[in-house]
């Protein structure tokens, strides 16, 4: 009935458009209201297809439509969403994973580009997973790549805004002009160095590409997309062959392969060497008729070194391309880093790490001329050396494993900090009571094996975060989630020995997105004089840190932006109640001057704290 | 361009000759075919003088022409809503040919400069923002047409693919055109949602 109501809804519109009628939903519904959002959703589905596909039915007078000069890509008439905080301007670009636009954040008053995910497809848990990935990836600073400063949701799609680069992207620069061997490396280096700086925090790029190394108005390099590009395709669950390959003239074997346990830093060394092995050969190293037959030659197919194909492209540059390439990761460079300062070694004249081939030849001609004594070095080597070799390299990558775990400890702090310190007691299955998350002694001392020093998949800290209940996923909205990248930390972290959290280093603190407030500061100041350690556990179901601002945002009830008077905290701390009071009784209340502030901040919008301010060193009771 | 109510007339009066082999016959057909194949490759491909320089994409058209002929004189079709049915299906092929050869990810258009048919002109530089996932969405949704239940895939052939008037569907299909008007509405959002890449 419905159905059949619905269907002749819309011949009527269509037989008043080929009149030249425009019916609007509510004229065609008049009779039917409740008809009246499927009509509509009706009628622009029909005129949107009938856009792309360039049919224009009502025009009585057509039957080849006039080729539109427009692409239809850009033509979507689709509307600017509206976003809280922003006025978007205009749609930058459109593509598969989503649109971008630029816009203005309206607080800030600066200029930015938004990428809103248009994946309809993406499953709940895939946008979380989205999030908690892109909010780890916002906490990279680096001035090579694109800084993220917001993550957010707008009806469930999820958006980040970041950096507004004006000068194009690195495809279009390759396109436009051939690049010198020196400008190639110099480049490259620059890159590596970037996604070095990534690497340390435990993200991988997974998608390198020209197309997403952006160019500032003076030509600084920044990459775009770290950790994101790849993550949407894994999540949208595209089989579309067009969709998930992207790009194979890039893409590692280890990717092409499907190997996902060997995606790692090292297939983003392959496709710096990719994007040199572009710059320097003026092509892509791997081309195939289809995106399959070029996935088949980077596995299987060694690339035709690049001086074959430019003949004046310097030796020592090519081998530290071709070992870029290398099939298996573990024969490229160990880490960006060392790709950067083998380039450097290239840029200031220094003979570079990747021509084995020279050692090689050097030993055997020594061989040849020396017969005897390398017969002996042979047997002395068999004896001797080799077992030392093997305990040599065994120490040393256990060295390496401890200093990593030295150097990951101050993040590996944050991201407990940040993650876990508000979600003991709120799993009612799993309540860790009485546990200070930043307490070292405690984590590592304490027999429910929190943390296992050298095991992470003993440790319940790693187990419970991967099982979903720290933090809980039911509280998702109000705690962060840990990403996979801040998993990896925390299991390098664990794994070289779970050596001391160092504290806070206040000259180092997190930088925040947000814009200075005045308000928010003076707020910052009197929580901190006055309320630092008074957080109640019977309010807002089970305690917030004070000076936890994402949390007191998004807890029930905690601080409503914009409404003190239905913010439980300022509740609270306006109260006369002696029993039901912060700071608790016992304590001197907040002066009215106090108060007006706190009032103050909530009315602004209760926005974020700035970072620069020190905290106290914690009472002791 | 041919006016609203020439085209089935038109494949009716060269139909038969050009299935004889009568080549007047068969040029006249083809000049149609030829200029709705032109629209129809602009419309996927947006900016069509980037692809031209990729190749003489009148060769392109030359050969799905060519293919059309074979079939003709192959299949020898009696009606024209047979002729329609194979047209159709060559037209969508060669669609989707040109859109995985100049414009998927590894093909020649994407990633390179290219010169204009005037040397001393700067290049043109490879655009490699929209094409591979637009042309993969366009890919997506030929395939996708081809899916669609036969009496809906039969309109969408005739409107889209032929670019006749609803009217002229109608007619050719001996349909009322209330049902080619219902059909083409329920075509078109399937398609929206794939197009949208809605569940």
């Amino acid at each position: 009935m419905g159905i059949d109501a619905i269907e002749d809804l819309m011949l009527r519109w269509e037989s008043a458009r080929q009149q030249g009628v425009d019916l609007s939903p509510a004229e065609l519904c008049a009779d039917a209201p409740h008809l009246a959002d499927e009509v509509q959703r009706r009628i622009r589905a029909i005129l949107a297809m009938e856009h792309v596909l360039g049919v224009t039915e009502h025009d009585p007078n057509r039957t080849m439509p006039a080729p539109a000069d427009e692409s239809p890509f850009g033509a979507e008439p689709e509307p600017l969403p509206r976003i809280p905080g922003y006025e978007i301007i205009r749609i930058i670009d459109q593509g598969g994973m989503g649109v971008v636009y630029e816009a203005r954040q309206i607080n800030a008053n600066r200029i930015v580009a938004i990428k809103m995910v248009s994946g309809a497809r993406l499953k709940p848990k895939a946008v979380v997973r989205f999030r908690a990935e892109a909010e780890s990836a916002a906490r990279l600073q680096h001035p090579n790549v694109v800084q993220i400063f917001e993550v957010g949701e707008v009806n469930g799609k999820p958006f980040f805004s970041m950096e507004y680069v004006a000068g194009g992207t690195l495809a279009e620069r390759l396109a436009a002009q051939p690049v010198l061997a020196r400008d190639a490396a110099a480049l490259v280096e620059t890159l590596a160095r970037a996604v070095h700086a990534a690497h340390g925090r435990g993200i991988v790029h997974r998608d390198l590409k020209p197309s997403n190394v952006m160019l500032t108005a003076d030509g600084t390099p920044k990459i775009a997309d770290f950790g994101l590009a790849k993550r949407l395709d894994d999540d949208s669950g595209h089989t579309h062959s067009g969709e998930v390959l992207g790009t194979p003239n890039y893409m590692a074997p280890e990717q092409a392969e499907g190997r996902k346990d060997l995606i790692g830093p090292a297939t983003d060394i392959y496709a710096l060497g990719a994007i040199l092995y572009e710059l320097l050969a003026g092509v892509p190293p791997f081309r195939g008729s289809s995106p399959l037959d070029a996935m088949r030659l980077v596995v299987s197919t060694p690339p035709t070194p690049p001086s074959q194909i430019v003949a004046s492209v310097p030796t020592d540059l090519e081998a530290i391309c071709l070992k870029c390439l290398e099939k298996a990761p573990e024969h490229r460079y160990a880490s960006a880093l060392e790709l950067a300062e083998d380039l450097r070694r290239y840029l200031d004249g220094q003979p570079v790490t990747a021509r084995h081939i020279g050692v090689v030849q050097h030993t055997w001609r020594y061989v040849r001329t020396h017969p005897q004594t390398a017969a002996l070095a042979i047997l002395v080597g068999v004896l001797f050396l080799i077992p030392a070799y093997f305990l040599i390299a065994e120490y040393r990558t256990q060295r390496q494993v401890r200093q990593r775990a030295v150097e990951v400890a101050p993040l590996a702090r944050e991201i407990l900090d940040r993650n876990c310190h508000e979600c003991h007691g709120q799993a009612g299955k799993k309540p860790e009571k009485n546990l200070d998350i930043l307490n070292h002694q405690q984590l590592i001392g304490d027999s429910r094996r929190f943390v296992v020093p050298g095991s992470p998949d003993e440790s319940r800290l790693i187990r419970r975060i991967v099982d979903g209940s720290m933090p809980p996923e039911d509280h998702e909205k109000e705690l962060p989630r840990v990403s996979e990248s801040e998993l990896t930390i925390l299991r390098d972290w664990i794994v070289g020995g779970a050596p001391p959290l160092p504290p806070p280093d206040p000259n180092h603190p997190v930088p925040s997105a947000a814009p200075f407030s005045k308000s928010a500061a003076k707020a910052k100041e009197i929580f901190i004089a006055r309320c630092y350690d008074c957080h109640r556990y019977d309010a807002f179901k089970g305690g917030v840190k004070i000076l936890h601002h994402r949390a007191l945002i998004t807890v029930n009830k905690a601080i409503v932006p914009g409404d003190p008077d239905k913010s439980e905290l300022f509740e609270l701390i306006s109260s006369k109640d002696e029993k039901h009071r912060m700071p608790p009784k016992g304590e001197d209340p907040l002066n009215r001057d106090e108060i007006e502030a706190i009032r103050e901040w909530i009315l602004e919008g209760a926005p974020p704290f700035p970072k620069t301010l020190n905290l106290p060193a914690k009472k002791t009771p | 361009m041919f006016p609203a109510n020439s085209q089935v007339s038109v494949i009716q009066q060269w139909l038969p000759g050009a299935v004889a082999g009568d080549q007047a016959a068969t040029d006249a057909l083809l000049r149609h075919y030829s200029e709705r194949l032109t629209f129809l490759t602009r419309r996927m491909l947006g900016d069509f003088k980037r692809v031209r320089r990729w190749a003489e994409t009148d060769d392109v058209l030359q050969n799905a022409l060519l293919r059309l002929v074979s079939a003709i004189r192959a299949v020898k079709p009696a009606t024209s809503r047979e002729f329609l049915a194979l047209a159709t299906l060559q037209i969508r092929r060669e669609l989707l040919d040109l859109a995985r050869h100049y414009y998927g990810p590894a093909g020649l258009g994407a990633h390179h400069e290219s010169h204009g048919p005037n040397e001393s002109e700067p290049p043109d530089p490879g655009d490699v923002r929209h094409e591979p996932s637009s042309l993969a969405q366009w890919t997506e949704l030929h395939e996708q047409i081809e899916t669609l239940p036969e009496e809906e895939r039969d309109v969408v052939g005739l409107l889209f693919y032929q670019g006749l008037s609803q009217a002229e569907a109608a007619e050719v299909l001996g349909l009322s055109l209330r049902t080619v008007q219902r059909r083409w509405h329920d075509a078109l959002c399937k398609l929206h949602r794939i197009w949208n890449r809605e569940e």
